[in-house]
């Protein structure tokens, strides 16, 4: 009985997902690329292809760093007011959207590319503070105190220990962060200008209107299963340490 | 080398919190004089109807994915094998964009002409938001031991009665945290609305509608700063209760 | 005048007024050691007294608040750590987890960039010396070596940088019983074999006793005493280290004319060096039973005996007073007889 509710459940929240990817390779005639092909001669869909994945990668390198090393100096030195990493956490994505357009506005700062990537990184550098943060507790101090017995300073120290033991944590952090920019839309719709598109833009655009369309679906697959990809090897990460 | 949280902390300060006191100063008037007159938005009666049809979304979601997830999380924690797997099906859905999973959702509606009502949104919530119901209440559920569970039973205690007086008293605050991780973010939700609501008005559409088609930035802002204030004060509720937030 | 001893042995470290606070806390007060080249120096306390804080600040893992720290007639007070070439053994070893046996050890040498031949030689000699087969552990993950095998690579790891100091920190603590006895003679065994200055962290008597040269008895960040393991037993200078070394009987006892007043009676001591109240120590083993040609006799009644092989232990009551003894095993006493108890005067301690 309870197994069958289960069961239920777990079906309505992969059905549509799971149809989705399955539409995007099918015709009435049967199996087919041509929905993706399609995608790829689009000019703008390459450009925005393009644009999301550059976005991706640059705010996952800045907010790593600077998330990291946050995390780093909060724990060793029992820094307080931690709370200001976890407020934009907590914040409704929309609130912190609509905020930033204010705020460029206000600076006249040109919207486009670097607004986005300005705006994505802010949420993504509390995130990866928070799961590298929790990483680093999870190592005795004492290890590090080895290292600097043995007569490696704090650099190597850094270098040799502490980082390559707080890997798995930042890997997990930079996947994550990865996939809130890649497939990121409310922030993204709020801080644009014109000319700069990112896939899910053009998903809204024309998913606004309704419309559900074979080559919408091989879009929105294309994007969901870069996010999927990212969940997957995460998994694999959290399952190895 | 306390120094090299600087960086993030100045990133965060410049482009979060103060972006979030302009919006504070736009809620007043700014650049202009200084005025409330933008929070008169709440004696508007089109704003009250929206505030009202979203408070409504937001309580359906809530009690539908409260009455869909307890049985998972209690199945999940307590009665399964398959534990990890199961558990990783209901953190996947965690790494997809709302708008990704409503747009796979539209594909089902679609075909069966449910698109543009006001069940198409609560579907719609309900099936983004289950994943935030069902993890909460997986992490207190998980935390009852069998041994309790047993001892209730070894006491003469029926199924029912053992449900009643051990777990859902002990599985309390993972429902309170489940409500307000739900409950809370539904209330501005703009997507789900936007995509299968048609005509549908919500907070979350009002707000979209009043910054980037009307240019309303003041009123915007305005309801911005109500709808954080509602946030905040849930959340003071509910750290006040539990001691602390488990994230 | 410096007093130049017959042989010429170095101060390895010295402690000179060391004072550390936490908040208003003070962990340690005016600490003053010395540690001579080659001993084997173990820093006895209860938990909490200091004794960590003391290993971090000789570490230069810690810096003293007031006070100076030399090594080898140094100033070391504010050197970092890895300018010190001390080694330690943390009491949760601190073995790198990303790192295999062999490249733990190495460690250290690869910091100082030593040849790949050099640091292999230098590791292989150094698992030989804590009697691990390289050949078997070498590449090996911690994760996969007992508590005992951790224990050693984290005493080779230590070792490896050929440290002028050896500082061990409660390295036994982890481990059960019958490990422990046997890492103790092999630490005792190690020390021999490198010569290397140990300081020995522990709040256990039976170690320090067993492995020590010399002890210092720290309590709540003060030194009660330092002195050769025979000087603190035998002659603890204060209440503390008599109570915390061994067992011990502690009476009362208030000076009448010639005699102390005690609960146990009246008590003739030689010396007392002119206090009215004084407290009385007496060890188990030198109570004696039915004695000869001694002034202290008393009667008593036998509680409890206790049979612990070689030895007994027997509790005697005089007038509700408990006294703990230890008799070998061939003096028959059986429970609830009366006995003679008495005691040589140079065996009684005494505190003001």
């Amino acid at each position: 009985m309870i197994k069958f509710f289960v069961a239920s459940v777990f079906i309505f929240l992969y059905l549509p997902i799971f149809y989705v990817i399955v539409a995007s390779f099918f015709d009435v005639k049967g199996f087919t690329l041509k929905w993706y092909e399609q995608l790829f001669q689009s000019k703008a869909i390459i450009v925005a292809f393009y644009n999301s994945l550059t976005l991706a990668l640059i705010s996952t390198a800045i907010s790593v760093i600077l998330g990291t090393l946050a995390a780093y100096s909060f724990v060793r030195y029992k820094m307080r007011s931690e709370s200001l990493f976890y407020t934009p956490i907590i914040i409704p994505e929309i609130t912190e959207a609509l905020s930033l357009l204010l705020f460029y506005n206000l600076l006249s700062f040109p919207m486009g590319f670097y607004s986005v990537l300005l705006g994505h990184t802010a949420f993504n550098v509390a995130f990866v503070y928070v799961i590298v943060r929790a990483r680093l507790e999870g190592f005795q101090r004492s290890l590090e105190d080895a290292s600097l017995t043995l007569g490696a300073n704090e650099v190597q120290t850094f270098l040799k220990v502490t980082l390559p033991l707080s890997m798995p944590g930042i890997v997990a952090a930079a996947l994550i962060a990865f996939t809130l920019s890649w497939d990121n839309f409310i922030k993204t719709a709020f801080t644009t200008g014109p000319g700069f598109q990112t896939l899910p833009l053009i998903i809204w655009a024309q998913a606004a209107r309704g419309v559900v369309s074979p080559s919408l679906n091989a879009l929105t697959s294309l994007v969901l299963l870069v996010s999927l990809l990212m969940a997957y090897l995460y998994v694999r990460l959290s399952r190895k340490t | 080398m306390r120094f090299l949280s600087l960086p993030a902390i100045a990133y965060l300060l410049v482009l979060f919190y103060l972006p979030f006191l302009i919006v504070i100063f736009y809620s007043f008037g700014f650049p202009n004089e200084f005025t409330v007159g933008n929070y008169e938005i709440v004696t508007n009666p089109i704003f009250l109807k929206v505030f009202l049809n979203s408070l409504l979304i937001a309580a359906l979601t809530t009690v539908i994915c409260l009455i869909l997830a307890y049985p998972v999380a209690y199945y999940i924690a307590l009665k399964s094998e398959k534990k990890n797997l199961l558990l990783m099906l209901v953190i996947l859905p965690f790494w997809i964009n709302f708008l990704l999973r409503t747009y796979a959702l539209m594909t089902i509606l679609s075909p069966l002409g449910m698109m543009f009502t006001f069940q198409a949104v609560i579907i719609g919530m309900v099936y983004d938001y289950l994943p935030f119901m069902i993890l909460p209440l997986y992490a207190s559920l998980e935390k009852i031991n069998r041994s309790q569970l047993e001892a209730s039973y070894a006491f003469g205690a029926t199924p029912l009665k053992t449900f009643l007086k051990v777990t859902l008293p002990l599985s309390k605050p993972g429902i309170v945290a489940g409500v307000i991780l739900v409950f809370v973010p539904s209330l501005g939700e703009f997507v789900v609305p936007a995509m299968l609501g048609g005509t549908v008005a919500t907070v979350g559409t009002l707000t979209w509608d009043l910054f980037l088609r009307y240019h309303d930035w003041w009123r915007g802002s305005a309801l911005s700063v109500i709808y954080i204030a509602i946030v905040f004060f849930s959340l003071y509720l509910y750290i006040k209760r539990a001691g602390k937030l488990e994230l | 005048m410096k007093l130049i001893p017959y042989r010429m042995v170095k101060t390895a470290v010295e402690l000179v007024n060391v004072c550390k606070k936490y908040g208003n806390f003070c962990v340690l007060t005016d600490i003053n050691l010395s540690i001579m080249e080659g001993d084997f120096f173990s820093i006895l306390g209860p938990s909490g007294s200091g004794k960590t804080t003391l290993l971090k600040i000789i570490a230069g893992l810690l810096y003293p608040d007031s006070g100076k720290v030399y090594m080898y007639d140094r100033d070391c007070t504010f050197l970092p750590p890895y300018k010190r070439n001390v080694g330690v053994v943390f009491q949760d070893l601190a073995l790198f987890p990303h790192l295999n046996v062999f490249e733990n050890v190495a460690y250290g040498l690869r910091i100082r960039k030593l040849p790949e031949k050099e640091i292999k030689e230098k590791v292989y000699e150094c698992l030989y010396t804590v009697n691990l087969d390289p050949e078997v552990f070498a590449k090996r993950k911690i994760s996969q070596l007992s508590g005992g095998q951790q224990q050693r690579v984290a005493i080779a790891r230590a070792l490896a940088i050929e440290p002028s100091i050896l500082l061990l920190d409660e390295p036994l603590g982890s481990l059960d019983l019958k490990l422990r006895q046997h890492m103790i003679s092999e630490l005792k065994r190690i020390q021999r074999k490198v010569g290397t200055t140990f300081v020995y962290v522990t709040h256990d008597q039976t170690e320090a006793l067993i492995l020590s040269d010399r002890i210092a008895v720290i309590n709540c960040g003060k030194v009660e005493q330092i002195g050769t393991p025979v000087e603190i037993y035998e002659k603890p200078k204060t209440k503390f280290v008599a109570e915390f070394i061994g067992e011990m009987n502690f009476i009362q006892a208030k000076r009448e004319g010639e005699y102390f007043l005690s609960e146990i009676g009246p008590i003739k001591l030689r010396d007392s060096n002119g206090a009215d109240k004084i407290l009385l120590a007496l060890r188990p083993e030198k109570v004696v039973i039915d004695p000869k040609n001694t002034r202290n006799v008393f009667r008593g009644r036998v509680d409890e005996v206790t049979y612990l092989g070689s030895q007994i232990s027997v509790k005697i009551n005089i007038n509700g007073f408990i006294i703990k003894s230890l008799q070998p095993s061939t003096i028959k006493v059986r429970e609830g007889e009366e006995v003679l108890l008495g005691f040589r005067e140079e065996d009684v301690l005494t505190f003001t």
